[in-house]
């Protein structure tokens, strides 16, 4: 009997699959399939495993964390996380001793019973007695419940519909529908098994059968899930009246500006206005050069009458030792440069992390394409397959000795990033390598299916084995060579590692050759693993390949890749605006859209079109009107966070902030050099092994150690302990007090007490500082205060004093 | 110069909210330095829950400590003395808290992995090793993320490390963030070397400058700052700060501290820094700081090590541990302050040609007491020569369940990570349950 109804089941289904599919030949979903069923049956078709049984679990919540996707499971019942596991999943269900389907009598299977009942299932009532699911479940479960997940297919695509969604007013609502297209052809209506979520429940919310209704103004995405795929959907509510033809005429001088405000138009949202030629010179010279501009530098900026003066000056910003220097430090903290944390195994660690710094330093400054910037590290081995042993150590003497040395910046490749002992196993340099070079995070998938993107843990797993064979230490052709050249040197007759770390860096400066660790390729994979395989891309023979990472880096360059560029250029954004296209700008998934695709995408584009030039889009995003907007808002803007439809206050990052500091109390001649003369700035200062060495004030600000794959380990927090530093720490009194800062070249001016002087020097101290005139009510209250006591130059240090606390002082804006 | 740092320390909302409608000192210009507390709140105070961490930096040697081993060629030469519990046994040159020791238990059977300082530091302060992926709170940013609502008027950071060296808030956020001030018991910026007129002067000065740009409508930001520098002020001026000045206890009760005075010779001075900490303590956690931290370095004795410990280490431990844990009883705080004694790990038994003794993570003890935490015993065991855990084996995870357990907080606590991973309170640690016999 069940082979019979089987049997016709399978001619069903094929029938209904049959055909060229077109947009209307699409499989009812499975809810309305089973809809007049009986709960015994007959049933019209075997649901499969992993289109329906796998899929009805996770809607059903089944597989999530906190049920029986937990690593411990529930109930001793355990699920793969998220699915995609189908293998394991089907051994869950139907294998061991408590099997938890029941084929000969599938009425009685635990699946059945305890999801359908509050008192039995800890989880509670999933689902009805006799419901669609149930009889879903029971369907499979009567014909034989097999792990049928091969004969799916691959999901080609889920089609979600509509597009996008585009409300006038709160309480609206659409019903959205998802089909999957699989591989061999069928389409399926799987509305009902696909679990839909909103990114901002203040925008829109979304039930789990995909009503979305408008909740208020503004614009999100709604995540809709289903098997492997995850697809977003805007949402869109104007937040004023001000759309179609009421739209007031806009300037959109750029491209990026014509993106942005193609979006606007749709929200009702209305730009800020430009901002001042003051507040222009200083935001740009802080983002661009970490610096504050000089009283000079900004009353020359501000009498400058060229039209072409911002686009000059962005120019003038990018040519300095100071850009170059921050940029290299952004760079340095995304791949995770700390010398005296993972690089002591060298035996060489602050030599390595400053032949690193420099190194991308001069890249930097040479304006070297970033492809090829990240190639040098990414497909870099320490020495070249036809230099022996012997010469490789000598090399690497040389750029060390004391005498004439080489110089390591000069160098194509620079190997150090696979020389941090944090990244010893192959999963810790996959994710490592998604962070730095293509923005994702990919430990989601270490241990299962990733909730927000597409990969699955065997995604992971092939990915990371393209890492296999990348190690350090010493390679087995060299082993020999290593061992003779430490017996000559009596290396293991030494009494500890400090005598011989000692030895060793006596030998370098000296130019002799010491046993240099190196980057090498092993020969073979550790051992029978996944093959390796790009994410989202074609599986490589690895063993056949000299160097794995070759195909792993053409591959971030094709075109087509949705990460590479992408990720360094929302990451630069966000750097100038305060808040990636994507943002997490380190975050990109399929969950996480980009607030405007377009806009990402073309600066993506061109900037590969541009042959990576780095300059070229720090000026492409800074000569933007989006960029020169003011951070004054209007009434339609205001609450705006996504959009860039005004600038955002902005806190120094630390290193900005204590040479802010540094800078404004300086003496003239003193300031005139920090965009030039770099050697003590603090936008360069490496880190260090925990904030306790670090300068007390760049850790309080937030300067990150470069331990973790994020983004966030910057800190951007106000915080108790930097408010009470710039109001109260010694070393900020020791900074308006030194002897080459300002208020000491004052000291032996008698004509500060002259009233006309004294006004000049309330508007120096705010040019200092904020990079402006003071106001007419800001100049008479200053006034007013220097004239309180006898005590001038006290008087103008409370100034300056108060000057430095204020949030105009500590931000960009 | 080891300057006291590190990691800042943010400002909690709802402890915002709670000043603003207390104080409303920013609201004039002119700001008032009087700080009225109302009266109930100081028994409000006096009841909370809170630990005190007594940080080994290095990792001493527990088997010369807490776990003797007399005659066992791992031994070494110090001999255990019996303790005011009955049974339990320590070493000779820990005689003051031996008399504690009914307040005490010794778990005596940790196990860990991790013998790398940085590691070891990581791990006994989170529960995790370190991960390139995520950063972990440490368990004083847990506890104060857990205890500080208990104490709404609080106007010190909920979260003090004395001394340094305590792991940061991780994804709690800056809010919870150990407040760190020197070991010698100063707080960096708030020794106002001002008179408070012309503090007064100055800080209406910046309120004024300030409300152009303040006064603008700029989203969070501005708000933010703006209560960082209410709450700047009303720490810089609270009378809560007292807290921190020690020198006003008593002659006798710094004495018992072996903080030392005029006199400060032998152990008065060896005592000094880590008995100030210890009773900078207690003293914050009268004012309602719910974690404080106190460290004490010098643990890491690869050469010499019996001789200093019984020189140094041990008297200086001994004079200011014994005189918390009786104070704390003697003032009815010890049943709601659980008192953690710790390192990263502990040393080899093997001693080594210098003499010392090197990392050893696989078996050795920790102390803890107070917080509703039964006292007086020992638990689990180590064998003979304490080169291996002779009964289940315990972790940092189920040290730091315990103390949680004691403190009323509830282990089915989770956070959720940056990248929104859900994080179990201590890891998932279990409940020692001897402890709570």
């Amino acid at each position: 009997m069940k082979r019979y109804v089987l049997g016709l089941l399978v001619v069903i289904v094929s029938m209904l699959c049959a055909g060229p599919a077109d947009a209307d030949d699409v499989l009812p979903s499975i809810d309305a399939r089973f809809a007049d069923s009986a709960s015994e049956g007959p049933y019209p078709e075997v649901p499969n495993f992993q289109r329906h049984v796998v899929a009805l679990l996770g809607w059903l919540g089944c597989n999530g964390r906190n049920c029986h996707g937990s690593f411990q499971g529930q109930g001793g019942f355990r699920l793969s996380m998220f699915g995609y596991d189908f293998a394991a999943d089907h051994q869950a269900l139907s294998g061991g001793k408590t099997s938890r389907v029941d084929v000969q009598s599938p009425a009685a299977s635990l699946i059945l019973n305890k999801p359908t009942s509050d008192d039995e299932h800890g989880g509670g009532k999933r689902y009805e007695p006799g419901g669609w699911e149930y009889r879903v479940l029971r369907s499979w479960i009567a014909g034989g419940a097999r792990d049928d997940s091969g004969r799916a297919g691959n999901l080609l695509r889920l089609e979600v519909t509509p597009a996008e969604m585009l409300f006038s007013a709160t309480g609206q609502n659409t019903r959205m529908r998802a089909v999957a297209v699989w591989s061999d052809g069928t389409r399926e209506d799987v509305t009902c098994l696909t679990r839909f979520s909103s990114n901002d429940d203040a925008v829109a919310e979304v039930t789990p059968s995909g009503l979305v209704r408008a909740k208020g103004p503004g614009d999100t995405h709604i995540i809709a899930t289903y098997d492997s795929a995850v697809t977003s959907t805007p949402v869109l509510m104007p937040v004023s009246d001000l759309v179609g033809d009421r739209y007031p005429s806009v300037p959109a001088p750029t491209k990026i500006d014509e993106l942005i405000v193609a979006k606007l138009r749709n929200l009702g949202i209305v730009p800020a206005e430009t901002c001042s030629d003051t507040e222009f010179l200083r935001r740009a010279s802080l983002d661009i050069a970490g610096t504050l501009p000089t009283p000079e530098q900004a009353r020359a900026f501000a009498a400058d009458e060229s039209p072409d003066k911002r686009a000059a000056k962005i120019d003038e910003l990018l040519e300095t030792p100071a850009y170059s220097l921050w940029w290299s430090t952004k760079f340095c903290d995304i791949t995770g440069l700390n010398a005296p944390l993972y690089l002591g195994s060298t035996d060489f660690g602050p030599i390595v992390g400053e032949q690193w710094r420099s190194w991308v330093e001069r890249k930097f400054r040479d304006n070297v394409p970033y492809d090829k910037i990240v190639e040098g590290m990414v497909v870099a081995v320490s020495r070249p397959s036809d230099q022996q042993y012997g010469d490789f150590s000598l090399a690497q003497s040389a750029y060390i000795r004391t005498a004439a040395p080489q110089d390591f910046t000069a160098r194509d490749t620079m190997p150090h990033f696979w020389f941090r002992n944090n990244l010893t196993t192959t999963d810790d340099k996959a994710l490592a390598f998604a962070y730095s070079f293509m923005g994702v995070r990919l430990d989601c998938a270490q241990c299962h299916k990733h909730p927000f993107d597409r990969w699955s843990q065997q995604d992971f797993k092939q990915f990371a084995a393209l890492f296999d064979r990348v190690r350090w230490g010493v390679s087995p052709e060299c082993k020999s060579d290593y061992d003779q050249l430490r017996e000559e040197l009596g290396v293991p007759r030494m009494k500890n590692a400090a005598e011989r770390r000692q030895s060793y860096w006596r030998w370098a400066r000296e130019g002799k050759a010491v046993p240099w660790p190196e980057v090498f390729i092993a020969a073979h994979s550790r051992q029978e693993g996944p093959r390796p395989k790009l994410l989202g891309g074609a599986e490589i023979d690895g063993d056949q390949l000299d160097d794995p990472r070759r195909p792993l880096m053409d591959w971030l360059r094709q075109r087509e890749n949705p990460y590479f560029a992408q990720a360094w250029v929302n990451r630069v954004w966000s750097h100038y605006f305060g808040r990636g296209i994507v943002e997490p700008a380190d975050d990109l998934n399929l969950a996480n859209p980009p607030s405007n695709r377009e806009l990402l995408d073309y600066l993506a584009r061109a900037f590969v079109e541009h042959g990576y030039d780095m300059k070229w889009l720090h000026r492409e995003i800074a000569a933007s009107r989006a960029y020169q907007m003011s951070w004054r808002t209007n009434e339609t803007n205001r609450n705006d966070e996504r959009n860039f439809s005004h600038a955002r206050i902005r806190r120094l990052p630390a290193e900005v902030a204590v040479d802010a500091m540094l800078l404004a109390t300086a003496n003239p001649r003193r300031a005139t050099v920090y965009l030039t003369d770099v050697k003590d700035r603090k936008i360069g200062v490496q880190a260090t092994a925990d904030h306790s060495r670090t300068e007390f004030a760049l850790a309080v600000f937030g300067k990150p150690l470069r331990t973790v794959n994020c983004d966030c380990e910057r800190e951007q927090e106000p915080s108790l302990a930097q408010s009470l530093f710039v109001r109260n720490d010694p070393d900020l009194f020791a900074l308006l007090d030194r002897r080459d800062g300002w208020l000491a070249s004052l000291s032996k001016d008698k004509s500060i007490v002259d009233p006309a002087h004294r006004e000049e020097l309330v508007r120096e101290a705010y040019w200092r500082t904020l990079g402006r005139d003071p106001s007419a009510e800001e100049q008479s209250r200053s006034l007013a205060h220097l004239a309180r006591t006898d005590d001038t130059l006290g008087q103008l240090r409370d100034l300056l004093w108060a000057l430095l606390n204020t949030h105009e002082f500590i931000t960009n804006h | 110069m080891r300057i006291p740092t590190a990691t800042p320390f943010g400002m909690s909302r709802r402890h915002f909210m709670g000043h603003l409608a207390a104080a409303g000192a920013m609201a004039g210009p002119a700001i008032s330095f009087t700080n009225a507390l109302a009266a109930n709140s100081e028994d409000l105070r006096k009841r909370h829950k809170a630990a005190i961490l007594l940080w080994m930096g290095g990792g001493p040697s527990t088997m010369d400590i807490w776990d003797l081993k007399p005659g066992a060629s791992t031994g070494g030469p110090f001999q255990p003395i019996s303790t005011s519990a009955s049974g339990v046994q320590i070493s000779e040159h820990m005689p003051m808290t031996a008399k504690q020791m009914h307040h005490l238990a010794i778990i005596r059977s940790m196990s860990t992995r991790e013998a790398d300082h940085n590691r070891g530091r990581y791990y006994m302060h989170t529960g995790y090793v370190p991960n390139p992926q995520i950063e972990h709170p440490g368990y004083g940013s847990v506890i104060s993320h857990e205890l500080s609502s208990q104490v709404p008027d609080l106007e010190i950071p909920p979260f003090v490390s004395v001394g340094g060296g305590s792991v940061g808030p991780g994804f709690l956020g800056m809010t919870y963030a150990p407040f760190v001030v020197g070991s010698n018991g100063d707080v960096r910026n708030l020794n106002m070397g001002i008179d408070n007129a012309r503090l007064t002067e100055r800080m209406k000065m910046l309120s004024e400058l300030e409300k152009d740009f303040i006064a603008q409508k700029r989203g969070e930001s501005a708000a933010e700052h703006a209560k960082v520098l209410e709450k700047t002020v009303n720490l810089m001026t609270s009378k809560q700060m007292a807290a921190f000045k020690v020198d006003s206890e008593s002659a006798a009760t710094k004495e018992r501290y072996g903080i030392g005075g005029a006199q400060g010779t032998g152990m008065m001075r060896r005592g000094g820094a880590f008995g100030r900490g210890l009773l900078m303590a207690r003293r914050l956690v009268e004012s309602g700081v719910s974690f404080v931290e106190v460290d004490l370095g010098g643990w890491d004795n690869h050469a010499n090590i019996h001789t200093i410990l019984k020189d140094q280490k041990l008297p200086e431990l001994d004079q200011a541990m014994s005189a918390l844990v009786e104070d704390l009883a003697q003032r009815g705080m010890l049943e709601d302050t659980a008192v953690i004694w710790m390192g990263e790990f502990s040393r080899t038994p093997r001693i080594n040609g210098n003499a010392g003794r090197d990392h050893w993570a696989r078996s050795w003890s920790v102390v803890v007491g107070g917080g509703g935490i039964k006292g007086g015993q020992a638990i689990g065991a180590t064998n003979d020569d304490g080169t291996q855990v002779a009964t289940d084996p315990y972790s940092s995870e189920d040290v730091m369940a315990s103390v949680c357990k004691g403190l009323g907080i509830s282990l089915s606590t989770t956070f959720t990570s940056k990248s929104g991973r859900p994080m179990k309170i201590a890891a998932g640690g279990k409940v020692i349950k001897e402890l709570f016999a």
